[in-house]
């Protein structure tokens, strides 16, 4: 083995020690903290707030795209939410005028002429409707010309009367005290302003659509897997150390205050929410007020997917594009001192830890094979390597099934069990070349488009 | 390489442990889960026994009950049971489920509890002493209703409330630690259920140095309509905390009087955007005609939103309001034109 070889094996070995340092951290922490929220959970009464007059208004605002059903749907389901004091407000961006009158034909709508204070500044509007009916008064339908998303949620947050704001994809589902819970952090603060709160979208197989194969069992159960270990070994600890910067998929709730003073969502960008977070992040930081960005470990909201390797790659390379545009807007905070921990801990250990994971790995494997091939090194040590950072993988799946059995004071039986055993097994084949493809594929198409 | 050789081994040996933990306590909550569905049937026939008993019956406990309430898992299954019940229940009943508590010696274990070093542990013993109304712990949940754990803290105050009524609120001479609004609004769910008493002590709260006393002190006298405290009110719209004063303002408006809205109106200028708001809220509930010259005058002065609200306000106090906005100079200019449609629109509909 020549002196060069030596240093880049001792360079890995480095990154790794850091990083599994890093992720136990953050699962113990995490862990502890959940436990808390467990704990704490079983005391609070979520029908206080409901039957309170002084529960806070929330306007969640829906942006209806060409599918006329889902928007229906999901319109009927926010009425019927356990949450009287909710405005919603929906922006129609279709192509076609159906949604638009099959809105208007349910919640029997009318043009309405509204006095807009516009914040930030949008698009023009075409129409605003209202509903005639007083059961329905809590919608407001706004008509724009086609425009981008970023675009509608900032004419939303316009509209806003609420102090709390939030966005929901239409083909999302609210879990019934999702909003409660998530409004619950920022009436229980009393030192640091909260800013935001999340709480996890879950994705569920669609088995309606296609037949279930052995594959999409498996994809679906390694999602799953991902899921809880998201949930229970990252985001509390994130919480904790204030740290979610770029965390995907979460459906949020804002202060709409600070979400116009930082400037509202970006039309440039194409991830909206993360991007929302980071300029609030950063206004916070820069107005040195305490904040906090809260993380509720639920599952607030679910979604249908169907789990085939195409959607995931796709959804996984959009995911890192959204991640290289925030990274890139915001490179000004990486090993700034002037943001504080923001910029010396936060944003490097999403860049090292989190992002450029899946390229670390894709060059590692490549390199390792490489050297082993011109015999540089035996593979009996590239066997080895692999055989580390694959029982670190399960070591991490692990702990959260552990977890789950633990705290979540869950009943597993013996079948329950193996099956997350074996998903765990199974996961680095199925989940690591999927996202090192994903990575690659995402990255290229930023460059392309940049 | 030797770093990568121990972290190897390291690696392989903690996955096969976590492999058995995992198959243990797996096991260990089954077995659990097992245990508890036998004692979910005997102890609902123990707790219906009791629940329907006449007054001075006495039920024996069953040799079973007698020798599982031994075990402490039991035990706190049990005192589990034993809570849900009284809080689905009134009258006669929890009385004998009290009866059961005690006889159980459940109180004693309250009261271990109360003193653990867990917080969650200690929180739910006070918890339950309140539920029981247990007057022995009296103590025990005033010291705690200052504790640094704001759960212990909260609940000690609420189980306070729970076994004095009103006299409970003396937690608030001598916190400390700030009141949360979440917390504000359990504390008056709890009194909402008592019947309004005399409360002592407000006069005294209003001049708290920690804030969110004096604003839970206003939540009360809004809440319970406290008539008598109107000046101490007034006076708390000069306060130098915004958050006192929009309190102030929400609660005198639920106690006003004649020189209400002038009193409001004298402070509007110098108030940030949400306390105006909170201003106009409150002075279209009182519909007096004569706050109509004031907020005709602040429609001249003030930005587009709050020109919409402030002619909201209006048409809520005045039927004729969107006459009279319509006869305003710059009635036909934006943003007031918009906003007159918009209103003419909304009061249509």
């Amino acid at each position: 083995m020549n002196w060069t070889t030596s240093i880049i094996l001792n360079f890995i070995s480095c990154y790794i020690l850091l990083s599994v340092i890093i992720h136990v951290c953050i699962a113990a922490i995490s862990i502890i903290k959940t436990k808390y929220y467990y704990n704490k959970n079983s005391f609070t009464d979520y029908n206080t707030l409901v039957s309170s007059s002084n529960a806070p208004n929330i306007s969640v605002i829906t942006v209806a795209y060409n599918q006329t059903d889902i928007i229906l749907n999901n319109v009927k389901q926010l009425l019927s939410t356990h949450y009287n004091n909710l405005e919603i407000i929906i922006i129609n961006n279709s192509n076609s005028d159906n949604v638009l009158k099959e809105l208007i034909d349910t919640y029997n709508l009318q043009p309405v002429n509204v006095f807009i204070d516009s914040k930030i500044p949008t698009e023009k509007i075409k129409t605003i409707y209202k509903s005639k009916n007083p059961i329905y008064k809590k919608i407001i339908v706004v008509d724009k010309p086609k425009t981008n998303k970023a675009d509608c949620l900032n004419t939303g947050i316009n509209i806003a009367s609420s102090k709390y704001i939030t966005h929901i994809n239409s083909n999302c589902i609210l879990e019934q005290d999702a909003i409660l819970k998530l409004l619950q952090p920022f009436l229980e603060e009393t030192t640091q302003k909260i800013i935001a709160t999340g709480g996890i979208i879950q994705t569920k197989a669609d088995t309606t659509s296609t037949p279930q194969t052995f594959l999409k069992k498996v994809i679906n159960n390694t999602l799953v897997l991902k899921h809880s270990k998201t949930l229970l070994l990252e985001y509390m600890g994130g919480t904790k150390l204030n740290e979610l910067l770029f965390s995907s998929g979460l459906f949020m709730v804002f202060d709409k205050k600070t979400a116009i003073e930082s400037g509202g969502y970006t039309s440039e960008k194409t991830g909206e929410d993360i991007e929302l977070i980071m300029r609030m992040r950063r206004y916070m930081q820069q107005n040195k007020t305490p904040y906090k960005v809260v993380f509720i470990p639920e599952n607030l909201c679910c979604k249908k997917e169907e789990p085939n390797i195409k959607n995931l790659i796709s959804k996984q390379s959009s995911w890192i594009f959204k991640l290289l545009e925030s990274f890139n807007s915001h490179k000004k905070i990486f090993f700034n001192r002037a943001y504080g921990s923001l910029g010396l801990f936060n944003y490097p250990y999403w860049l090292f830890f989190k992002f450029l994971v899946p390229f670390f790995k894709g060059v590692i494997f490549t390199y390792l094979i490489a050297i082993s091939l011109l015999g540089q090194v035996s593979w009996e040590l590239v066997f080895n390597l692999f055989i580390l950072l694959y029982s670190l993988k399960i070591i991490h799946s692990f702990i959260a099934i552990l977890t789950e059995i633990i705290i979540q004071d869950q009943h597993h039986n013996n079948y329950s069990i193996s099956k997350k055993i074996a998903t765990a097994i199974l996961e680095p084949f199925v989940l690591n070349p999927i996202s090192i493809i994903s990575f690659f594929k995402g990255s290229f198409q930023y460059i392309k488009r940049k | 390489m030797y770093l990568l050789n121990l972290l190897f081994f390291l690696s392989l040996y903690f996955s096969a442990i976590l492999l058995v933990t995992m198959v243990f306590f797996s096991y260990a909550n089954k077995r659990k889960k097992n245990r508890y569905l036998s004692w979910d049937k005997e102890t609902n026939h123990l707790i219906n026994e009791y629940l329907f008993a006449e007054k001075n019956r006495v039920i024996e406990l069953s040799e079973n009950v007698k020798e599982l309430s031994k075990t402490k898992p039991f035990r706190d299954f049990i005192a589990k049971k034993i809570i849900i019940a009284v809080k689905t229940f009134s009258g006669e009943t929890t009385r004998n489920l009290k009866k059961l508590y005690l006889l159980l010696k459940l109180n004693e274990d309250t009261l271990y509890n109360s003193k653990h070093v867990f917080w969650y542990l200690k929180a739910r013993a006070i918890r339950n002493a309140g539920i029981m109304k247990l007057d022995n712990f009296h103590d025990i949940i005033f010291e705690n209703t200052n504790h640094k754990n704001d759960l212990i803290r909260i609940e000690s105050q609420i189980a306070l409330i729970r076994l004095i009524g009103f006299d409970g609120l003396k937690f608030l001479n001598i916190i400390t630690y700030p009141i949360s609004e979440w917390y504000q609004i359990v504390l008056l769910k709890e009194l909402k259920v008592l019947d309004p008493d005399h409360f002592k002590g407000i006069k005294f709260w209003l001049k708290s140095y920690n804030k969110s006393v004096i604003i839970f002190a206003l939540k009360l006298i809004g809440s319970f309509h406290l008539f008598d405290f109107y000046t101490d009110t007034q006076k708390l719209l000069q306060h130098k905390n915004k958050k006192v004063r929009l309190q102030a303002i929400q609660s005198i408006s639920k106690i006003f009087k004649e020189t209400t809205a002038t009193e409001l109106f004298a402070i509007f200028d110098k108030e940030p955007i949400e306390n105006k708001t909170a201003i106009l809220k409150e002075i279209s509930k009182f519909k007096d005609p004569n706050t109509i010259e004031p907020l005709l005058k602040l429609l001249h002065s003030e930005n587009p939103s709050l020109k919409t609200k402030i002619a909201k306000t209006i048409i809520t106090v005045d039927k004729n309001g969107i006459a009279l906005l319509e006869k305003q100079s710059g009635a036909n200019a934006h943003p007031l034109n918009t906003i007159i449609s918009q209103l003419k629109e909304e009061t249509n509909s």
